[in-house]
């Protein structure tokens, strides 16, 4: 019932004002150019070419009194009276809004308008106006404010000098459109006694529109718009004569910008373009207009009577050009011209990389293929005209307006081999001309087009202490570790992301010999729960190599001090007793023990450095045999701190006649871990003792240094048929190592099958029984996974052809 | 609502500390749950009634302090915007405006407390200034011409753009003793007739002589009111070019040496209205709420 109360008002509104015969000097109009003064309730943007607080720049302030301006001339010219707020755009000019109001009524205007530009007020970008009147959608204060703001719409969209990004009907009532602000709405729309409307003409955020504003001539437009609107409220014919207005832009270099842009205001708008206006034959000039240096390409003519006429445009680096247009009276005929830019010499590169000759160092194998032109250059000809041989796929993209291309291969070139590329002379510019030279290099890539994993952790189907766990993955190069979090994911059995603590990774600085990062667990893992770990391959060094395949592996939660009922015949709790023997040591640069943190109170940390990465022992010695013996039907349940090194790490056992060595594991792990060391290389019934601690250096960029903790080693009484051992098992060999043709496991018992595994967690080789085929396994460092019933043993390995 | 419910707490509490003119002694609102969208008072000069209008202007009603009843004068548009009582306080003027064949057109009518009855006093007309009070009737210009008649020692004054025509002594002159391209607005004469107060636009508030010499300057605030000769109410708003951000009822000396915050800039009060018979100052929040407060001169 109210809304057809409402529709009623609004038509009886609109017939009555049609019907008036009001002449304008009847009329008072009160135009508020909005703000005022460069103030900071201003609306400024910083465009370039200006300067941080230059007002030549946009300045909604000044842009509002500048569409002010043009339309008062338009309303005067047609014998309205007109009432500004202001004329000059000073401090003082920013009036309060109940003064504004106040002096609209005082004037006892008939028809107010507040005129502003829009701005979104967040990262998204649109252009279009929106015209606001006091009330509710519904429910205009004055519904004649509404047919009032719709009338100015309608009229400015039918500018087409700019780029609108929405032409629905935008007209809306202050209090639906700001709810949170009750029934306050619009300042200077409160207080008015008449029909009031503020218009957001468009929006100054969408810098293309910015700068539109800093014209004079799309002040015009605008204003010329609004004086549509206020002759077509009034019932007010309108002019007899008719204008041009329009864009010039370049018919396809691009506007540069880190902004957003749409459609056409995606061309570089023209500076300095003359637009002329001619007669129908061509033969007289009638008026010229050049466009500014303002990014706009913005130029009008405005008072030009109805007929037809022949329009010129050109610029001193494009082509002129021309197109007849046909001028109404009482309408603007957009015309937006694209000129032709001059390309007067035919295309040539200019300069292009990789520059490589004999004696040079080879080229990287992901380096893009970078051509660069005197011209912009015609896409498609010049992409046809490009070869490489050997073939490589691959993507090209265009920068500096198209005067740049840069061919980068989809995968990295193949190592050690020399490319030639080609560019033929069927390569032509955007103005048509072809090349009149081919162009021809080459060059040699690098013997590396991957980035290596050289050690892992976890690794596939490890188990991970939960308390305190970490992720670490060693290169053979440093990572950049910047996108590192979005590289590497980790997920419950459910499919839950497992937190990362970012603050808490350590990654390889200049000096560090190998490649690394170190991220730990934000919270400590759940016991027993499976975990799936992912490595994008797009992980890659300083230089843009990345792995070559992306890695997905699963690994366990355990706790590693889980109690044990066993006696422990080292307790680790006293650095003291344990000192470097220079004898056991080899290419040892140096080494410490020091009493840690371990899993069960204090642990001994041994500490080492050797010379280079390979060939080095150290040992350390009991000052006194530990107390407690074991036998070769024993086992020792030994809690061990791996470095993930690789290296190899022994206990020395020493009984009344001899001194064996008990291997507990490689270090291919970081943490703690529980590991069953079976006796059975002591001799007979002989009683051995704990006597020192040895480590022996595995040939591998990531050995030279590193500390192994040791806590509790406990006695598993006849314990040495366990099986299922964890880790490692000294009685198992696997050989040749390195391995061309088949490795070959060999051990006490039934061996089930073998796997070899990448450092990066990939199973690449698998076979059962004891033999594997590798010689179709490319060449590097490996995990052999040798199951036996019960368990499986790992030992690295070494594929060599 | 949170945020709106202490806007409205703080427009009831007055700014009691550092007092240098008056002292706030109460604050109370006005016709609440009685009445709503309620602007621009105008209190009469002894303070026992009140007029108030919409957010528009539209429509005037009066408040009695004496007999709590609220009347309607007029439903019209702009009834509001230039109304005012008559010297003996019987009667209020007021301009109605409506529109006529398209055009707004306006006319000058009083309204009898006593009788309740209307009465038009002008014929309609295009330009309608603000009718003026004398101590004999009121003056008003329409479409040019003038209504009524100024006895010898009437003092007025009106406005026409960024002129400031002052009467007395049964002549008119016109001053613009301050630029102002915007305008002049909110002229008044100072109760002893002795001197007249004006806003102008992008400047401020003034007080001159009755020759048009400026004797005083107040600064940057709206809507001033004299309470008293010696004192001035006004508004200080701020905004952020389409809303105000803040709005307070300020008092100062006529002669400019002090000043003082009656409410808070957060308060969002508006448009005084003062009668120092009484004591009291009559103001609207943002919404439409009506606060009076009583003050005691230092």
């Amino acid at each position: 019932m109210k809304m057809k109360k409402i529709n009623a008002l609004l038509i009886s509104g609109l017939t009555a004002l049609s019907s008036l015969a009001v002449e304008p000097s009847d009329l008072i109009i009160y135009i508020n150019p909005g703000h005022g003064g460069y103030d900071s309730d201003d609306r400024v943007i910083n465009l370039y070419p200006f300067a941080d607080g230059d007002t030549s720049t946009f300045a909604e302030s000044k842009s509002n009194l500048g569409k002010g301006f043009r339309l008062r001339e338009l309303l005067w010219e047609k014998g309205y009276n007109v009432v500004m707020s202001r004329v000059t755009n000073t401090t003082a000019d920013d009036l309060g809004l109940t003064t504004i109001g106040r002096l609209a009524n005082a004037a006892e205007a008939d028809l107010f308008l507040s005129i502003h530009s829009n701005a979104t007020g967040t990262a998204n970008r649109v252009n279009f106006p929106i015209i606001f009147f006091r009330g509710y959608d519904n429910e205009p204060v004055y519904p004649e404010a509404k047919v009032w703001a719709t009338e100015i719409d309608n009229h400015l969209l039918t500018n087409n000098a700019t780029i609108w990004t929405s032409t629905n009907t935008n007209v809306r009532g202050d209090w639906s459109f700001q709810p949170s602000w009750g029934t306050q709405g619009y300042g200077v729309l409160r207080a008015l006694t008449l029909p009031g409307a503020l218009s957001e003409g468009s929006f100054h955020d969408y810098i293309p529109e910015a700068y539109r504003l800093l014209s004079s001539h799309y002040y015009w437009v605008e204003g010329w718009n609004f004086s549509k609107a206020v002759n077509e409220h009034f019932g007010i014919a309108g002019v007899d004569y008719g204008g041009i207005a329009g864009r010039v832009n370049d018919e396809r270099v691009l506007r540069t910008g880190d902004y957003k842009m749409f459609q056409e205001d995606l061309l570089a708008p023209v500076n300095g373009a003359v637009v002329e206006l001619w007669d129908a034959s061509g033969t007289t000039k009638i008026e010229e207009c050049v466009t500014d240096e303002l990014y706009n390409g913005m130029y009008s003519f405005r008072k030009v009577a109805p007929g037809t006429y022949k329009l010129k445009y050109s610029s001193p680096i494009h082509y002129a050009d021309e197109c007849d247009v046909t001028i109404e009276a009482d309408k603007i005929t957009y015309v937006n011209p694209k000129l032709k830019k001059v390309r007067s010499t035919p295309p040539v590169v200019l300069s292009y990389s990789p520059v490589w000759s004999e004696g040079a160092d080879s080229v990287l194998c992901n380096e893009p293929i970078v051509l660069n032109f005197n011209w912009d250059m015609d896409v498609e000809s010049t992409e046809a005209a490009f070869s490489i041989e050997p073939a490589v796929e691959g993507t090209f993209t265009w920068e500096d307006q198209n005067y740049r291309m840069v061919f980068t291969p989809n995968d990295t070139y193949a190592t050690s081999t020399k490319y030639t590329v080609k560019l033929a002379t069927s390569a032509q510019h955007a103005g048509g001309m072809a090349m009149e030279s081919p162009v021809e290099f080459s060059f040699i890539t690098t013997n590396r087009n991957y980035m290596e994993i050289t050690g892992l952790f976890p690794n596939e189907g490890d188990p991970v202490h939960y308390d305190g766990a970490s992720i670490e993955v060693r290169f053979d190069k440093y990572p950049n570790v910047t996108p590192i979090l979005d590289q590497i994911k980790c997920y419950d059995s459910t499919g839950a992301t497992v937190g990362l603590l970012k603050r808490g990774m350590k990654y390889s600085k200049t000096g560090d010999e190998y490649g690394y990062f170190r991220i730990p667990f934000i919270k400590d893992l759940t016991i027993g729960e499976t975990y799936t770990l992912e490595l994008s391959n797009a992980i890659a060094d300083k230089d843009g190599i990345t792995l070559k395949e992306s890695v997905s592996l699963k690994f366990n939660a355990v706790d590693a001090g889980e109690a044990k009922s066993d006696p422990s015949i080292e307790t680790m709790e006293d650095a003291s007793l344990y000192s470097q023997n220079d004898d056991g040591c080899v290419n040892l640069v140096s080494s410490a023990v020091t009493l840690s943190t371990g899993l069960f109170d204090k642990c001994v940390s041994f500490a080492y450095e050797f010379v280079g990465t390979e060939g080095g022992e150290a040992m350390w010695q009991r000052s006194s045999l530990a107390e407690l013996s074991a036998t070769s039907a024993d086992a020792l349940g030994v809690h061990v701190y791996g470095d993930l090194t690789g290296n190899e790490v022994y206990l020395q056992m020493t009984s009344e006649t001899d001194v064996k060595y008990a291997k507990l594991c490689d270090m291919t792990f970081l943490g703690w871990r529980y590991i069953v060391v079976p006796l059975t290389m002591l001799e007979g019934v002989n009683a051995y003792k704990v006597s020192g601690v040895k480590i022996t250096q595995d040939a591998s960029m990531i050995s030279r240094k590193g500390a192994v903790m040791l806590d509790n080693v406990n006695l598993i009484a006849n314990g040495a048929g366990i099986e299922s051992v964890t880790s490692d098992d000294s009685a198992l060999t696997i050989y040749p190592n390195p391995a061309s043709e088949y490795l070959i496991s060999s051990a006490d018992g039934i061996i089930d099958c073998i796997e070899l595994v990448s450092m990066s967690g990939q199973v690449v080789a698998r076979a059962e029984g004891n033999v594997l085929n590798v010689s179709e396994v490319a060449e590097g460092s490996y995990l052999a996974r040798v199951f036996k019933s019960g368990g499986y043993i790992v030992k690295k390995v070494v594929i060599s052809h | 609502m949170k945020h709106i419910l202490l806007t409205l707490a703080a427009a009831a509490c007055a700014v009691s500390s550092h007092a240098q003119i008056a002292q706030v002694t109460s604050t109370e609102r006005l016709l609440a749950g009685v009445e709503s969208e309620m602007y621009y008072p105008i209190l009469n000069e002894d303070g026992s009634r009140v007029l108030f209008s919409a957010c528009n202007y539209k429509g005037l009603r009066m408040y009695d302090f004496n007999d709590g009843v609220t009347v309607k004068i007029s439903d019209e548009e702009r009834a509001g915007f230039d109304a005012s009582f008559t010297h003996d306080g019987r009667s209020v003027y007021y301009v109605s405006q409506k529109k006529v064949d398209g055009l707004n057109m306006r006319q000058v009518k009083q309204y009898d407390i006593e009788d309740k009855t209307v009465t038009a006093l002008t014929p309609m007309g295009r330009k309608v200034s603000r009718p003026v009070a004398l101590n004999d009737g009121m003056i008003v210009k329409v479409d040019g011409k003038s209504h009524g008649a100024v006895s010898g020692d009437d003092v007025t004054v009106r406005i026409e753009g960024s002129k400031l025509y002052i009467g007395h002594g049964g002549t008119e002159k016109a001053y613009s003793p301050v630029e102002s391209y915007a305008g002049y607005l909110w002229a008044s004469v100072s109760p002893d007739k002795t001197k007249v107060m004006f806003f102008a636009a992008g400047k401020g508030i003034y007080i001159v002589d009755l020759q048009g010499n400026v004797v005083s300057e107040l600064g940057n605030y709206e809507a001033p009111v004299w309470y008293g000769n010696d004192c001035v109410v006004a508004m200080n708003a701020k905004h952020n070019g389409y809303q105000h951000i803040s709005s307070q009822i300020v008092m100062m000396r006529a002669d400019g040496s002090e000043f003082q915050e009656l409410t808070r800039p957060e308060s969002m009060t508006m448009n005084p209205s003062a009668s120092i018979h009484s004591g009291k100052i009559v103001y609207n929040t943002i919404d439409g709420r009506l606060y009076q407060m009583n003050i005691t001169l230092k």
